[in-house]
This record gives C-alpha cells, sequence and structure tokens, in this order.
C-alpha cells in the first residue's frame, strides 16, 4: 500500500535532524580547515621557499614541476656538527622538562594546598622571576657555571633552568581549576600530601603537565 | 560516615571520568589533526617565525602587496611605513603565540568536568549557554594566566623587532621598550643608561602584573 511506503512525519523529523547535524558538522568542518591552514599558510610558505632553491625573486606558490629538495641536503652537508648538535638538544631539554616538571608541581602544590606565612609574597617572587628578560641573566649564570667547573658540560646547560617562575605559574592556575571538594575528601580519608599529589592531583593534571612539557621542550632548543 | 564516603566516590568519580573520557577521546581523529594544527607555532622559534614573516612582508614575494595596494602607502611594505609597521609587527607576534595559548587553554578546557555540562543539558542549556556559564568562568583561572603571561612577554619583546625591522622603524614608530635598551647598550655604548633602563622596565612590570592581578584574581573564578 501507498501508506506504508510515505515517510512517518517523526521519520521526517529524524530525517530532516540528520540533516541538519551533517550539515552542521560539514560547516565547522570547513570552518576549522579554514582556520587551521589560515594558521599553517606561513609554515607553507617557509617549505615552499625552501623548495624554490637559490632565487632571487621567490613566490608564493612553488613550481611544483621544479621541486629543490637541495636546500635540506645542504643543511647537513655544511653543518657537519649538525647531528651532534641536536642530540645535545635532545638531551639536554629533556633534562630540563622533567625537572621542570617535578619543580613546579611541587612548588604550585604548596602554593595552592598548603598554608603557610608570606604565600603570597612567594608566589610574586617566583612571578617576579619571569618579568627579568633572560637575556640578562646569561652573563650571571655563565659566571656561576665557569666558578663551578662546569663550562662544556650537559649539567651547566641544565643546571640553571631546572626551575622555572613559568611553570609554577601555569600548574598553580591549573591546581586551582581543580575542585577542592576532592582535596578535603582525601584528607578525610587519611591520604597524606605525597599521596594526594601522587594518585590525584598529578593524574587530573596531565593536559597541563604535557602543556609544561611541549612548552620547554620546545623553548629550550630555541632560547 | 556517609559524607565521607560520598566524597571518597566523587574523587574516585572523577579520576575514573578522566580516564574515560581520555578513552573517547582517543577515538575520534579529528580532536587531534585541527589542535596539531593550531598547536603548531608553538614549535616555532620568535627567531624563525620572525625570518618566515619577514618574507611573507618582504616586496619580493608580494605576498602582501594586496592589502600595501588597497591601503594606498606610499612604500614598499608594510613594515617600512610608519602607520602599518607596528601593526605588522603585532600581526606576527599573535601568530607566533598562538600555539602556546590555545595548548594551554584547550588544557584548561579538559579539567573542566563533564557532569557539569550534562546537568546543564538536562537544565535545557547548551551551544553558547554552556559556554558562557559554565566553560568562560571555570576557565578563568588559566585566562587570567595567558593575560599575564601575554602582558610580560609583550612587554619583553625584541627579537621580531630586530629580525623584522633592524633599527628604530620608520619615524621610530617600532622603538619598543627592549629594542630602545638594545640601541642604548650596543649603539651608543651607554651602559649605565641601559641598565638603568632595565630596572624600569622590570619595576613597571612588576607594578602592571600586581595591578593586573588584583583587579583581575577577584573575578577569577576557583573551584
Amino acid at each position: 500500500m501507498n501508506m506504508l511506503d510515505a515517510p512517518t512525519s517523526r521519520q521526517v523529523g529524524q530525517h530532516a535532524l540528520r540533516a541538519g547535524a551533517l550539515a552542521r558538522t560539514i560547516l565547522l568542518y570547513g570552518l576549522l580547515g579554514l582556520v587551521a591552514l589560515l594558521v599553517l599558510l606561513p609554515l607553507l610558505f617557509a617549505l615552499s621557499l625552501a623548495l624554490q632553491g637559490p632565487t632571487l625573486s621567490p613566490t608564493l606558490v612553488p613550481d611544483f614541476g621544479t621541486l629543490d629538495w637541495s636546500s635540506f641536503r645542504k643543511v647537513f652537508s655544511e653543518e657537519p656538527n649538525l647531528t651532534r648538535w641536536i642530540v645535545n638538544s635532545f638531551v639536554v631539554s629533556l633534562a630540563v622538562t622533567l625537572g621542570q616538571l617535578i619543580t613546579s608541581a611541587l612548588a604550585a602544590y604548596a602554593l595552592t594546598h598548603m598554608r603557610f606565612p608570606g604565600k603570597i609574597a612567594f608566589f610574586f617572587f617566583f612571578l617576579g622571576t619571569l618579568m627579568i628578560p633572560w637575556e640578562s641573566t646569561i652573563i650571571p649564570n655563565y659566571l656561576t657555571i665557569t666558578r663551578l667547573g662546569w663550562k662544556d658540560s650537559y649539567q651547566g646547560l641544565i643546571a640553571p633552568f631546572l626551575a622555572s617562575g613559568f611553570g609554577i605559574f601555569l600548574l598553580r592556575q591549573y591546581f586551582l581549576t581543580i575542585p577542592h571538594d576532592l582535596y578535603e575528601a582525601a584528607v578525610l580519608d587519611g591520604c597524606g600530601y605525597a599521596r594526594y599529589l601522587w594518585s590525584v592531583l598529578i593524574p587530573l593534571s596531565r593536559p597541563a603537565l604535557a602543556t609544561l612539557a611541549v612548552y620547554s621542550l620546545t623553548l629550550v632548543p630555541s632560547g | 560516615m556517609l559524607r565521607r564516603s560520598w566524597r571518597r566516590q566523587t574523587a574516585e568519580g572523577a579520576l575514573r571520568h578522566e580516564r574515560l573520557s581520555r578513552r573517547e577521546r582517543d577515538g575520534q581523529q579529528h580532536r587531534v589533526v585541527v589542535p596539531a594544527a593550531f598547536t603548531s607555532s608553538i614549535a616555532i622559534s620568535v627567531a624563525s617565525a620572525s625570518v618566515i614573516w619577514a618574507l611573507i612582508y618582504s616586496p619580493t614575494t608580494r605576498a602582501t602587496q594586496a592589502i600595501v595596494d588597497l591601503l594606498q602607502l606610499n612604500s614598499d611594505s608594510l613594515l617600512q611605513h610608519s602607520s602599518t609597521a607596528l601593526v605588522a609587527v603585532a600581526f606576527m607576534t599573535t601568530w607566533t603565540s598562538l600555539g602556546f595559548n590555545f595548548i594551554v587553554t584547550l588544557a584548561g578546557i579538559q579539567a573542566i568536568p563533564q557532569d557539569l555540562y550534562e546537568s546543564a543539558r538536562i537544565d535545557g542549556a547548551s551551544g553558547w549557554n554552556a559556554f558562557r556559564f559554565i566553560t568562560l568562568p571555570l576557565l578563568t583561572p588559566t585566562l587570567l594566566f595567558l593575560i599575564l603571561i601575554s602582558t610580560i612577554q609583550s612587554f619583553q619583546a625584541f627579537t621580531q623587532f630586530n629580525v623584522l625591522i633592524g633599527n628604530e622603524g620608520p619615524d621610530s614608530s617600532t622603538n619598543v621598550f627592549v629594542y630602545a635598551i638594545f640601541t642604548a647598550f650596543w649603539k651608543d655604548n651607554r651602559y649605565g643608561f641601559a641598565s638603568a633602563m632595565s630596572v624600569v622596565l622590570f619595576l613597571i612590570l612588576l607594578v602592571l602584573t600586581f595591578i593586573q592581578f588584583r583587579l583581575l584574581d577577584r573575578r577569577v573564578h576557583y573551584q
């Protein structure tokens, strides 16, 4: 019968809903893709220039027929120490990142969950270290490292950066977003300071810890 | 006793929920690709980004020629006109810091418990209202962090001015604080004067950050 083939009004409604959801998804992806492309444009542009070889008048989009990959080979052949530099950066970054994660988490924990006199003063002291340009700390750091006899060594590159006001501030703000109820509940259950940090706060703060790790991993080779 | 067990359940629930939502997230590829695009600029140092943008603004690549023509500037590039040079550097700086700001905001959003959104949906609030009354208030600690850090970093900006402009800019329009310190120290050899300027910059930042913190911390929603 014809009546059976005709969709009921509810089916039509569901169908429209699904079509609407689909249109929304497409629109969302389109917008996201567009913005992502805009964000990536400068990077793609740098890649495009690297592939155009030695030219005096580079263009926005490279000629895909004559891509010149020699620039990348030259980076390695003209800088034979490059591999060594990369390894050095890697070792130092990893050590500094690990150190910063530990010191920042501990300091931020104290600033957010403990009561002690001068808490605000300590917080502003940490914050104050961010206001001194790192360029002006190069010479004092260099002198300290030289006096310690750590020149040309890994510990000389690592030790000055094991703690950072930046990491402490970042984790302090993040720890404050985690409901305080959790802390009270844990304390009521007889959970100590160390255990709360290790088994509740750290697992819940993984996004922030990952952010700090990415930040210090990328900052150390460049800074 | 009842209260105690309820609170313990809350803590365990929060942890379990964290793990659960992580598993849900793993299945969704678009939640990896798009954030990766937005975060990409975190991997580029300010110096490298400045080189890329120097090429984008350069009249030889003609990438920004359309804007120069549109504004009818009587200069070859946006960087050579006193009314656009500072804006152009600011735009480049915004792009460079986008990755960092994005990843920190993302981490902050991930800290917001999902059940808040669920109860809001039951109460009939979704979309914009959920963003306005759940996401935004609970994100304020993170936003406070980003405002303070961005202010400090902007005041300390130097590399991009040195690479993109390399002097005081057209009609001194890009002669920012740290660039003035740099000129006093390296070009005019006024060491005492440059040091005094550095101390003044530190004090300005200290006062500014303190005011920002006092004004904004009252409006920050800590759980």
